[in-house]
């Protein structure tokens, strides 16, 4: 057994307060006045065997309960296997699979190492081979034998994901749970600066018996990441923007910045297709953004137009040297705005405009009259009306067409007397609720702090109806109604400042541009991801590969959901709406390469190893350089590691002990003393 | 239902709650005479009690000359009330009398005090009063002077528990004072030896003086209530005994109880008369049992 906390067990001291209110309380006898002791007498009774006793178990009662608090507070951890500890663990070797251990010669290294590990172990442990990166990947082969584990891994190569310690020592320490044997950890990992956690806790893995990191750097590599984005103004020229990162990682203890990558120039071309356009020369300082512009370039005549910036020397990482880049072009979406009633507030067109027309995402045409008297170019339509009743035939119609619309509700506010009187609008109201996350419009991520529903027009919802935020009283505020082909969606507020202040807060600009990237379907998606992360993609849609292989099944595309992006390149997203190119970039951070140092290392692992000896302290890792070093850096061992709380055990003993000790006291033992 | 009233009055929770001694005393007297068929006053009254050979020495204005001219003998009308003799209440003020409730034992014998004063007075007798605990604090010679009463009420008023208790003593220096033959009262929780008691009650009745005795207890004291072993320290000597609650329950109230037997005792053995006062009891048995007194000894 060892204790989390053993500074606790200080408070054994308090074992003194319960022998000492026995000691004292017995001997005071409450004193009373009396007329004369002419006829009383001293008497010492005999205190009898069964008072003792109980003045006895009274005693030890109290005494327990304060010691079990003490244990209870040091936190005692049991060793679930006993004796047999040391018979029988369970290995489980974790192979860093994240992209920086693309780099040349790395992953040969990790396999090697996991195979000597493999070859080392006792015959009656058990070993389990799984890859990491910022999540743990099971093999469905970890019932076999640790050979043919070994040959799987083998078998695959690294990723493109990026590395995250405290999410890999958290999943594995949720396995060491559910694990009826001791765990050591063989961690085989490159020891990426960049994949520790931001909050250092994650790092520790209380249910792991041992924990051993293996780096498997053996020389100094480096490497420059090369970011990049084009962007046309008019849809002739084009200017493309390239970020530049150099790193380095170093098997000593020396720091990386002493040591520069390479004061040489490095050499930066543009492609368009396999045609050079363009190079510059840049010299790189490790870890500073050194930044190239490439301008006047003329867009090619192709849809979509692609350009490549790529390095002309290759580094020890070379999958982040050659990067795409999609024009970008900027082209103001048309809109149409419907004033059809007499009602329609002139304030509402004035906030819609000004919304639609932020940083030129639409282009606002306002037209007099019924929907069907608007432009067919014109794929997009706001329009307010009564939404008591049925929706306007007009409007269904211009939605059947494969249109878009977006309906606000003009039932007239009748505005308090005691506001009018004051001319202060009332503060009162309801705020925004809950909204639909799993709806591609996201709107949960918008900042509704803010926002006031001061008297929400009623709406008659259909069956079908999708509310996508409501009030915090349960209101409608934005619906979508299903439609054969377009979109329909009914935004319930008047937009007149009035019954809300919607339209004045910063978040009805994020809400109406959302909702026209959303009538977009081309640009409902996000142009770039990082390669890892997932994305929740529309029903009916496919997506190609950047080989232009079909990703999706035919029972998957027909439904809404999420993908993971795995691997960079341009995907293209198709749908009804057309081509959307998704570009899927590595990530910055993974292609960082800078190492922890020996330091920084031996601060995470006694850090791990200080746990059942010491409270464990929120440090640093950098503050911890004056640790104790191990000889092996690389190598530690976390002797005794706590298995099962004790806990389970102590507090029913302590309740008992408390009712116990309530139920004799209550009864007023009355343990007599001579008072001498 | 006058006596239940009076009754009612007399409890000695209520007096506590009159303040004055004066207004007590009215009530205590009036509440007890006003229950009885027969008002057992003295003095004042022209009833006619008994005849009487004359002798001499005897007042000749007392002479039945109607009698005597029938037949020839004189013979002296004796009438009730019309005796005037001196009372003297003695008044235990030690700190044991310091104890007891709803009143404490000083109360008590105050409020007891001042309603014999007040009933001695309307009888027309002489009334002193002297309040002793180790020795004799205050001694008011009996007067039946028309404000003997307010000063006796005033004494009462400003006693308060003293020490220790020497009751024999105290009674040895008062008999040198008693010259004239009359009533002495004692009012007291006589923690004292009955055999000293006896000896210091005995010249006073030797000299003729008719003595009554009235012993304030509390009922605590004579069966004490306690549960649990205690520390009981003494009002007087301010001792602490540890006591335990078996003993109190069994050994002490013996050991009372035969104290109290034998006060009794030694006040029967010289004609004095014995009346037990408890703080939790109304007053009227205890004045009753003075006017029975009174009326046995006819003075």
């Amino acid at each position: 057994m060892s204790l989390l906390f053993p500074a606790y067990l200080a408070g054994l001291l308090g074992l003194a307060l319960p022998w000492l209110l026995h000691r004292f309380s017995d001997q005071q006898a409450p004193e009373q006045a009396f007329p004369s002791r002419r006829f009383l007498e001293a008497t010492t009774p005999p205190v009898s065997r069964t008072r003792q006793l109980k003045y006895l178990i009274l005693l030890a009662l109290r005494v327990l309960s304060l010691m079990l608090l003490c244990f209870l507070f040091a936190q005692p951890w049991l060793n679930r296997e006993g004796g047999n500890v040391a018979l029988s663990k369970h290995h489980v070797i974790a192979v860093d699979q994240s992209l920086s251990m693309r780099s040349e010669g790395r992953w040969p290294a990790a396999i090697a190492r996991a195979r000597d590990i493999v070859s080392g172990l006792p015959a009656n442990d058990s070993v389990e081979l799984m890859a990491i990166d910022n999540s743990i990947h099971r093999s469905n082969l970890r019932d076999e034998p640790a050979s043919v584990q070994l040959q799987a891994l083998s078998d695959q190569e690294p990723g493109f994901v990026s590395s995250d310690y405290g999410t890999v020592m958290q999943g594995i320490n949720r396995l060491a749970a559910e694990s009826d044997l001791p765990v050591r950890l063989w961690l085989i990992t490159d020891v990426q600066e960049s994949a520790l956690p931001a909050q250092l806790n994650a790092l520790y893995a209380p249910e792991l018996d041992e924990l051993v990191v293996e780096s498997i750097l053996t020389d100094t590599q480096r490497n420059v990441h090369v970011q990049a984005s084009a962007i046309s103004t008019d849809g002739v020229n084009v200017q493309v923007n390239v970020q530049l990162m150099a790193s380095e990682s170093v098997t000593g203890d020396e720091p990386p910045a002493d040591d520069p990558v390479d004061t040489g120039a490095t050499t930066v071309q543009l492609y368009s297709g396999e045609r050079l356009l363009a190079e510059q020369q840049a010299t790189l300082t490790p870890f500073e953004l050194q930044t190239l512009v490439f301008d006047r370039l003329v867009m090619p005549a192709v849809s979509d137009p692609v350009f490549t910036v790529a390095l002309a020397e290759s580094d020890d990482l070379p999958d982040d040297d050659r990067v795409d880049v999609v024009v970008r072009t900027a082209n103001p979406m048309p809109v149409a705005l419907l004033a059809t009633e007499r009602n329609v507030s002139a304030d509402a067109a004035v906030f819609l405009t000004t919304a639609l027309e932020t940083d030129d995402l639409a282009r606002v045409e306002t037209v007099s009259g019924s929907a069907d008297r608007v432009s067919a170019d014109i794929p997009h339509l706001i329009s307010g009306r009564l939404l008591e009743g049925r929706i306007d035939l007009d409007i269904l119609q211009y939605v059947d067409s494969g249109a878009n619309v977006l309906l606000f509700n003009t039932a007239e506010y009748q505005v308090p007397q005691a506001t009018r009187q004051l001319a202060v609008p009332s503060i009162a109201g309801s705020e925004m609720g809950l909204s639909d996350d799993a709806h591609p419009l996201q709107l949960g991520t918008l900042d509704w702090s803010g926002v006031r529903f001061y008297d929400v027009p009623s709406l008659t919802l259909l069956a079908d109806d999708r509310v996508l935020l409501q009030t915090s009283d349960r209101k409608p505020v934005l619906v979508e109604r299903p439609t054969d082909r377009g979109r329909l969606l009914i935004l319930n507020d008047r937009l007149d400042g009035l019954s809300s202040n919607l339209p004045l807060q910063p978040a009805f600009v994020s809400l109406v541009q959302s909702i026209l990237d959303y009538f977009d379907a081309s640009t409902a998606l996000p142009d770039q991801l990082v390669a890892g992360e997932r994305l929740a993609l529309p029903a009916r849609v496919q997506v190609l590969s950047p080989s232009e292989q079909p990703l999706l099944s035919l029972d998957a595309s027909g439904q809404s959901g999420t993908m993971a992006f795995d691997q960079p390149g341009l995907y293209k997203i198709v749908g009804a709406r057309g081509e959307h190119v998704l570009r899927v970039i590595l990530d910055s951070r993974e292609a960082n390469i800078a190492t922890l140092s020996e330091s920084d290392l031996s601060a995470w692992q006694n850090r791990f190893a200080d746990a059942d000896t010491a409270e464990v302290p929120d440090q640093s890792l950098e503050s911890a350089s004056d640790v104790r070093q191990t000889g092996s850096a690389s190598l530690m061992s976390v002797a005794d590691a706590a298995r099962q709380g004790g806990w389970r055990w102590l507090l029913p003993i302590l309740l008992l002990a408390f009712i116990m000790e309530s139920a004799l006291a209550n009864r007023r033992l009355d343990v007599r003393r001579d008072g001498s | 239902m006058a006596t239940q009233i009076a009754n009612r009055l007399l409890k000695p929770e209520v007096l506590a709650r009159l303040g004055s001694l004066e207004l007590v005393a009215r009530t205590v007297v009036d509440g007890v005479t006003t229950g009885l068929h027969r008002s057992p006053h003295f003095g004042f009254s022209q009833e006619f009690a008994e005849y009487r050979a004359y002798n001499e020495g005897d007042d000749l204005r007392y002479v039945d000359w109607n009698v005597y001219a029938r037949t020839d003998r004189t013979y002296i009308k004796r009438f009730r009330g019309e005796t005037n003799t001196a009372v003297t209440l003695l008044l235990d003020a030690s700190a044991s009398m310091n104890f007891g409730s709803p009143v404490d034992k000083l109360h008590q014998a105050m409020y007891l005090l001042a309603a014999l004063a007040y009933t001695a007075r309307k009888q027309h007798d002489a009334t002193g009063l002297a309040v002793f605990d180790e020795s004799v604090r205050h001694y008011l010679a009996p007067s039946a002077r028309p404000d003997s009463l307010l000063r006796i009420l005033g004494q009462l008023e400003n006693t308060a528990a003293g020490s220790g208790t020497d009751i024999i003593a105290a009674l040895g220096s008062l008999r040198a004072s008693m010259t004239r033959r009359g009533l002495v009262i004692v009012v007291s929780d006589l923690y004292a030896d009955a055999d000293e008691l006896l000896q210091a009650l005995r010249p006073l009745a030797h000299q003729g003086q008719d003595v009554a005795v009235f012993h304030v207890l509390d009922q605590e004291e004579i069966e004490p209530s306690l549960q649990r072993t205690s520390a009981l320290r003494d009002l007087e000597s301010d001792e602490t005994v540890i006591v335990d609650p078996a003993f109190l329950r069994n050994d002490y109230q013996q050991r009372f109880q035969a104290h109290c037997e034998s006060i009794e005792q030694a006040c029967r053995r010289i004609g004095a008369d014995y009346t037990r006062v408890m703080t939790h009891e109304p007053l009227d048995a205890a004045l009753q049992s003075y006017l029975r007194f009174r009326e046995r000894r006819g003075r």
